[in-house]
């Protein structure tokens, strides 16, 4: 029996494998969720349309991929303080999280242990959340997959009681760590497994969270940002969106990002962009993908941010002469993504615009505030 | 073929009776043996000993889950090898497995499951993991009620049958065996029907998910979430119903861990009895939209739920 054959023959014969771009062939998502929408959600948040961009060419060593903490210190100071117009980094992060609040920190692992967001960024943050007054027992640092975040090593340079916790353990498929409350019910192409549940301390345990998303190319979506990092990172059962060439990624993530309480408790972003991906991703397989951009973006907008990332990694590949993230020919194809002319997928960079019309934040370049710190 | 001396699973074993110390020390306490032997065993005691004749029965392929990297699919999910179809076709006849250490539980399970007669073939490594569930199967309250189906399948007794039903069990599609169309089930499917052509059961994944989707999620008894090596069989009677749930991946030392089970209809108990888990307790119950929904916290091989309203 030729499990390929029949599958394909059944995409085939059903309007699933239209699923695209176009609104009108978009899969039918029944959201469930318990959790209301805020009068204040934190998504887009306060400073809709504005991100802030902090570079210094003396944060990472390109060679070593070294990371200098203290001068990812005075990045995230400045950068706060751009974004809030506070003068003290304690009032700057006062606007986003009280001592009250039990915050979690959704890192992006999916490239590590070369590739992730950074144990100083990440450290930074603590540093910061523990100074206002968040008791360290209150802070989460966490991820899907165990063995990922694991590889990491975050306690080494977070204080003792900082927790660092994955909804999926050794053994990747148990729905133990998601709630059973919160879901997405969608069938993409005739899978028996139609439910992905949310990660369940952003549903139950978490007053706040703060996004740190790797600045990277994804051979599916085009990129993974802000978007990606709280929609496939806050669920389960999501690869399944991209199992043939033609994704389901471009309505498939918004749609996750959109569902409550993720716009109520993600108050902030900060998008690492010392090093990052620009093919392959998200994985970091091929040392020879690896850039350093360094630079950290600030922003309450997901999709402003991720506007942004489009153009940094678009101007990366450009650079290294690859196709476009756009590009959807089918000669760009194949198996081999070794050679960054070729891609499993068709990329849906268009997730991020589609986000946006979701509520999520500004798409549009020209309504997009770029404010520049070069330290 | 004489007759089973009960509903479990049997172990049968053909070896003389200087190995009964062995089966005893294993647990096992009730043996089949081929006819020519029974003599033998006459004198044997702790044992209970009949004759099978395994001419007589049919030869079921152990049960399991093939993970086939080398093919590229529309899914991951391993291929799940379920007997289901075949216990479901033939109520009456007497089954045969021949199964290592690994499989001997499963396989065991699965024919409690349909509630057949079966003998299983095991080496020397299977006796001790047969005889714990063997033990287990026997704790457990014996099901009185008759099996639930969503659809009635109307089965010439063909191969292209014999597939679509296999894959209907694997994607817990919830049918029983008719010889002709009956009222009282959601949808019929006959193969050679304006509905559901032969030509299209040359495709018979294709087929299944046309049954699948003419017959609706929404009005499906039973749906799993979190895991694609559990397969359900469901009973009622009144107002108990009772879930079976079996492990396929068991086979490879696949352990489950937390799946969600939505079953149709509004249920007021529940209780777990999981093999090799007796503390397993079922996790965030609730009611939605005409049905009870549960998560199972992990699934070794085999567990059963039974449901009240």
């Amino acid at each position: 029996m030729d499990v390929d054959r029949r599958s394909f023959l059944y995409l085939a014969a059903t309007s699933s494998l239209v699923a695209g771009n176009e609104e009108g062939s978009l899969p039918n998502y029944h959201i469930v969720t318990p959790f209301r929408p805020s009068p204040h959600p934190g998504i887009p948040g306060p400073y809709k349309g504005r991100v802030v961009r902090v570079h210094s060419e003396k944060s990472i060593d390109s060679h070593s991929a070294q990371v200098d903490r203290a001068v990812v210190k005075r990045m995230l100071s400045a950068g706060m303080r751009q974004l809030t117009g506070e003068r003290r980094d304690e009032d700057c992060w006062a606007h986003f999280v009280s001592p009250e609040d039990i915050v979690g920190i959704k890192v992006n692992c999916s490239g590590a242990p070369h590739i992730m967001s950074s144990p100083e960024i990440v450290a930074g943050i603590v540093e910061n959340l523990v100074a206002i007054g968040v008791p360290s027992r209150h802070i989460w640092i966490y991820e899907r997959f165990l063995g990922q975040l694991k590889s990491v090593g975050y306690e080494k340079c977070v204080p003792q009681g900082v927790n660092i916790w994955a909804a999926e353990s050794s053994s990747r498929g148990s729905l133990a760590g998601y709630d059973p409350n919160v879901y997405v019910e969608v069938d993409f192409f005739g899978e028996e497994d139609t439910r992905s549940f949310m990660v369940r301390p952003v549903a139950e345990t978490f007053t706040k969270i703060i996004n740190v998303p790797k600045m990277k190319e994804h051979q599916a979506a085009g990129v993974t940002g802000c978007l990606k990092n709280i929609s496939y990172g806050h669920f389960s059962n999501v690869d399944r969106s991209h199992r043939f060439a033609k994704t389901n990624t471009y309505s498939f993530i918004g749609t996750l990002a959109s569902v409550e309480p993720n716009p109520t408790k993600v108050v902030l972003h900060i998008m690492d962009g010392l090093s990052g991906v620009w093919h392959a991703g998200p994985f970091s397989e091929y040392p020879q993908f690896r850039f350093y951009p360094k630079q950290i973006l600030f922003g309450t907008d997901p999709v402003a941010m991720d506007r942004i990332l489009l153009d940094v990694i678009e101007a990366k590949r450009k650079m290294e002469g690859a196709p476009s993230i756009f590009d959807r020919s089918p000669s760009h194809l194949g198996r081999d993504n070794s050679n960054p002319n070729f891609n499993h997928f068709i990329r849906e960079p268009g997730h991020v615009e589609y986000a946006s019309r979701l509520g999520l934040g500004t798409y549009d370049i020209k309504k997009i505030r770029l404010e520049g710190i070069e330290l | 073929m004489l007759i089973l001396l009960a509903a479990l699973p049997v172990l049968y074993w053909q070896a003389g009776p200087d190995t009964a110390p062995l089966l005893k020390q294993a647990g096992i306490t009730q043996i089949a043996v081929p006819p020519a032997n029974l003599n033998l065993w006459k004198n044997v005691r702790d044992l209970r000993v009949e004759g099978v004749n395994l001419q007589e029965s049919m030869q079921l392929p152990p049960p399991g889950v093939a993970f086939r990297m080398n093919v590229a699919s529309a899914s991951r999910v391993p291929w799940v090898n379920s007997n289901g179809w075949r216990l479901m076709r033939w109520p009456q006849r007497h089954f045969y497995y021949n199964v290592d250490a690994n499989t001997a539980p499963l396989a065991a399970a699965e024919a409690f499951c349909y509630n057949t007669l079966a003998v299983l073939q095991t080496d020397q490594n299977g006796l001790q993991p047969l005889a714990t569930m063997l033990h287990f199967l026997s704790t457990l309250t014996p099901d009185a009620g008759d099996p639930v189906a969503d659809i009635g399948f109307i089965d010439d007794g063909s191969p292209v049958d014999a597939e679509v039903m296999n894959l209907m069990v694997r994607d817990n599609l919830l049918f029983r065996i008719l010889r002709s169309p009956e009222p009282g089930y959601k949808l019929i499917v006959q193969v050679g029907s304006d509905e559901y052509s032969k030509e299209e059961a040359k495709n018979p994944d294709l087929l299944v998910h046309k049954i699948r989707y003419n017959l609706t999620d929404a009005k499906r008894t039973i749906r799993i979430f979190g895991t694609s090596v559990v397969l359900a069989r469901v009973t009622a009677h009144g107002q108990h119903t009772r879930i079976q749930l079996l492990n396929y991946g068991a086979s490879r030392g696949m352990q489950v861990g937390a799946f969600r089970v939505h079953i149709l209809g509004r249920y007021q108990n529940a209780q777990l009895r999981s093999y090799g888990d007796e503390t397993a307790r079922i996790a965030d119950y609730s009611f939605a939209a005409g049905a009870t929904e549960f998560t199972v916290p992990e699934l070794k091989i085999f567990a059963v739920v039974d449901l009240s309203r």
